[in-house]
């Protein structure tokens, strides 16, 4: 938790909430479902930067809240409580920990995950007795 | 100087300041221009906006000078209004703190005082290699491109540090940039980082006014920067305003937690270590990349496939250069030239036969000058997911 809360270098700035689009004169962005997490995820926080940032981590959800406080150090504007919740709800289910660590060939998630990395082409993971000791 | 050339109409990601920028870019987003393009970059990997974050495709990687449109960017803060108008008017740098004179420096003085001096300096975000960190480690993704050799024009940092007459009670120089911060505070400073004394007296630490032959681009700091070569790039400080001699480790913004800082112990993947027991990054390990041919290649014919790229270490030279196409079963030496310059990249090339069509890796190993070699695997996970210096690998598939 300690290190999620004091780490600084994600930078989720949901720039969208520093004011809505109309109070901008600005045209609307895509209209957000308010039950629809991953929609508040692009709006609020895929504005700044790809999704790799979120994909690359899965956390309970406390630790997923400091990394919201992470990203107000970095000057994110506070979320509306509402949709931080909403956003927290989502991050937890779709984001939350994994049940058991990385296992070769075993978690086709994890292969997806790194199936568009560079040296996800090299088929062979190293050291694959490591994980599956564990 | 030459100015920096006039803005395209076209909105760019990082092109306007701070307050601005947030319109511009929604006005992109509704556009349906969105994730399009860094102001004066072409073809990165873009993974923030704000700040502006973007990597090198590693085929980019493979002129001897990284171009300044390819080289890759890691902001934390907005893009000084300095950086895109190409003006001087008010900008000097200020060296004070343990000095024996505080001294301010105008760019044409610092030209005129100093010998001026031109580089091939390696600089690698710590960070490069982040997405290969398991469990992920929090922060830019970044894959293998958060490094670039650029040559780097500009005066020794220890020339003028010497000028200003360093005390003996001096241990570490910090710098601060005109970059704003996001949040539009003016008295929030994104980065301030610094180096130990050792390594701003470095004769390769410059203060740079120039890459490749260019005033420096927005991105990279125009007017002037530091460019520490060997250590993390955060520590070469970009906008460059003020150098504050300290005579205590430097604990501005992202020196401290878990900035820029590793475990001082090995510890267990997805270990929660504590804050005391981080020590900050110093120089960089031995690392290498293969930049011809790319990864996925398909390889007829039956003659021997050429391979090159580069290594570098960053405290010494790299020795020796390998690679393996059975795993490590075999190694097969290098041609390896010597750096054109301390800290500058080093060219190797290699060819590898393939007897029996099929699918292979092939595996680049760089051995430094003290023996020390690239792991096979991510080495020492840590929090925060540096230090990634393992083997780069390719496939190929011989037909």
């Amino acid at each position: 938790m300690k290190r999620l809360l004091l780490a600084g270098a994600i930078a989720l700035l949901p720039v969208a909430a520093f004011a809505n689009p109309e109070e901008r004169g600005l045209p609307a962005l895509a209209a957000v479902q308010e039950s629809d997490g991953q929609a508040l995820i692009d709006e609020n926080c895929l504005y700044c930067h790809d999704d790799s940032y979120i994909r690359a981590l899965h956390l309970p959800r406390e630790e997923w809240e400091g990394v919201l406080d992470m990203m107000i150090g970095m000057g994110m504007p506070p979320l509306d409580p509402e949709v931080q919740e909403q956003i927290l709800d989502y991050l937890e289910e779709e984001h939350g920990p994994r049940e058991s660590s990385p296992s070769p060939g075993a978690g086709a998630s994890a292969d997806a995950e790194t199936e568009d990395l560079p040296w996800a082409f090299p088929r062979y993971r190293p050291n694959p007795l490591f994980w599956r000791e564990r | 100087m030459k100015p920096v050339s006039g803005l395209s109409r076209r909105r760019f990601i990082g092109a306007v300041p701070v307050a601005a920028g947030v319109s511009a870019l929604a006005l992109e987003r509704a556009a349906g221009q969105g994730g399009g393009a860094v102001f004066g970059k072409s073809g990165l990997r873009i993974l923030s906006e704000r700040p502006v974050n973007a990597e090198t495709l590693v085929a980019d990687l493979d002129p001897r000078y990284t171009s300044n449109d390819k080289h890759f960017v890691r902001n934390n803060g907005g893009l000084p209004e300095r950086a895109l108008s190409g003006s001087l008017e008010g900008w000097s740098l200020r060296i004070d703190g343990e000095v024996g004179n505080t001294l301010e420096f105008s760019l044409d003085d610092l030209q005129a005082r100093f010998e001026t001096v031109s580089r091939a300096l390696v600089l690698e975000c710590a960070g490069n290699g982040r997405a290969a960190f398991q469990p992920g480690a929090s922060g830019n993704q970044w894959w293998l491109g958060a490094v670039g050799c650029a040559r780097y024009t500009g005066v020794r940092l220890r020339d003028v540090l010497g000028a200003a007459g360093v005390r003996d009670t001096a241990v570490y120089v910090a710098y601060y940039g005109e970059d704003p911060h996001l949040s539009g505070n003016p008295d929030d400073v994104p980065i301030s980082r610094g180096v130990p004394l050792s390594k701003a007296m470095d004769e390769s630490t410059l203060l740079a006014w120039e890459m490749n032959g260019e005033p420096l681009p927005p991105h990279h700091g125009f007017p002037l920067r530091i460019v520490a070569p060997g250590f993390p790039a955060s520590v070469s400080g970009k906008w460059l305003r003020r150098l504050w001699v300290r005579d205590q480790v430097h604990d501005g913004p992202k020196m401290m937690g878990y900035s820029y800082r590793v475990p001082r112990y090995p510890v267990a993947p997805g270990t929660d270590v504590p804050e005391e027991d981080m020590e900050i990054i110093g120089p960089m390990p031995v690392k290498s990349i293969i930049t011809r041919p790319e990864t996925g290649v398909r390889h007829a014919g039956g003659g021997p496939l050429a391979i090159r790229g580069w290594a570098w270490a960053g405290d010494g030279p790299v020795n020796a250069m390998h690679l393996s196409a059975d795993f490590g079963t075999t190694w097969l030496p290098c041609q390896l030239e010597e750096p054109e310059n301390p800290f500058a990249w080093q060219r190797f090339e290699g060819s590898v036969a393939f007897d029996i069509p099929g699918h292979y890796e092939l595996w680049a190993r760089a051995t430094d000058h003290q023996g020390r070699q690239q792991p096979m695997v991510v080495p020492g996970w840590n929090p925060r997911g540096y230090l990634n210096n393992a083997m780069h690998r390719i496939a190929v598939t011989a037909l």
